[in-house]
């Protein structure tokens, strides 16, 4: 089976996975906020706690999702440039075999 | 487990605010990885070889991840929901007892201890001898009011209590989740294609 690849979107992809990894860090800011002020306004209260440790879980997730995503860029990346390297050895395979070919006809 | 005093300076219902944070918060995540994944699905027809599947190897984590989150997220939401609401009604009922036993003319104590207010003592004190009596007749109210205070109190902390193991147990779940996505968590010196998801 021919394999196709087009280099160009492969980069594309590994720049949305750069741009869109610090989106992350954001999902948690108002639950920490909003947890915060709930233990200010709840003085005593053991739910208030349990809400600050929730926050900081979904913070933690947030923040394991968005390392993941963007550790999968430079990798992408390099995937992209390794074909692309792949691809100019043999097109100078090539052209060198077509030189030679030249010399043949003339 | 708040105190009497805590209890009635508090405002339960801020919880409220925690749980809609938490489903925006759900909700962004959602995005977020549903976003990730059409990126690398879209990448099917463009990319192949060893470093594709390898990469793509890593989104059956991610969303399972991702499930897992939108049902703690889920979860914990209802509860700090259904918690705030329940814990903003009996500090309510607290307040308002407090206030109907100080319009009573009783003084109410932080313990909470309901015990004659200085008008009483002067009606008390004036009624001759009838004030062992009327002494009687308001400490009654004092004893009945002091009772449903420590009631209201009881219900509060026994709410809080509820919650807090509640919303700790789905923290919990977070946890575990977290712990194995950071197994799924690509080293980006690592080649794709020796990844193994």
């Amino acid at each position: 089976m021919p394999i196709q690849i087009d280099v160009e979107k492969i980069r594309a992809a590994s720049q949305r996975l750069k741009q869109m990894a610090p989106s992350a860090d954001d999902f948690a800011k108002d639950i920490e906020r909003a947890a915060s002020d709930a233990k200010s306004a709840n003085d005593g209260f053991l739910t208030a706690d349990a809400c600050e440790d929730f926050a900081e879980r979904t913070n933690g997730t947030s923040a394991t999702l968005g390392g993941h995503v963007g550790a999968m860029a430079d990798p992408i990346a390099d995937s992209a440039k390794a074909w692309e390297d792949v691809d100019e050895e043999n097109a100078s395979e090539i052209g060198k075999q077509s030189g030679e070919l030249g010399k043949v006809k003339g | 487990m708040p105190t009497f005093k805590q209890a009635i300076e508090a405002d339960p219902s801020k919880f409220g605010d925690v749980a809609s944070a938490a489903d925006r918060a759900k909700d962004d995540i959602d995005g977020f990885v549903s976003d990730y994944a059409d990126c690398m699905e879209g990448l099917a027809a463009d990319w192949e070889g060893q470093d594709y599947q390898a990469a793509t190897g890593w989104l059956p984590s991610v969303k399972a991840l991702n499930t897992a989150t939108q049902s703690c997220l889920s979860i914990g939401s209802a509860t700090i929901q259904a918690a705030g609401t329940a814990m903003n009604a009996t500090v309510e009922i607290l307040k308002q007892t407090k206030q109907a036993a100080e319009s009573a003319g009783y003084e109410v104590m932080d313990m909470p201890l309901v015990m004659l207010g200085q008008s009483q003592w002067q009606q008390v004190s004036s009624a001759g001898y009838a004030a062992p009596a009327v002494y009687a007749a308001y400490q009654a109210g004092a004893v009945a009011f002091n009772g449903l205070l420590v009631a209201q109190l009881v219900i509060l902390n026994a709410a809080d209590v509820a919650a807090s193991g509640a919303l700790r147990a789905t923290a919990g779940a977070g946890v575990a989740v977290g712990t194995a996505a950071g197994v799924a968590q690509p080293s980006a010196t690592t080649e794709i294609a020796n990844w193994r998801p």
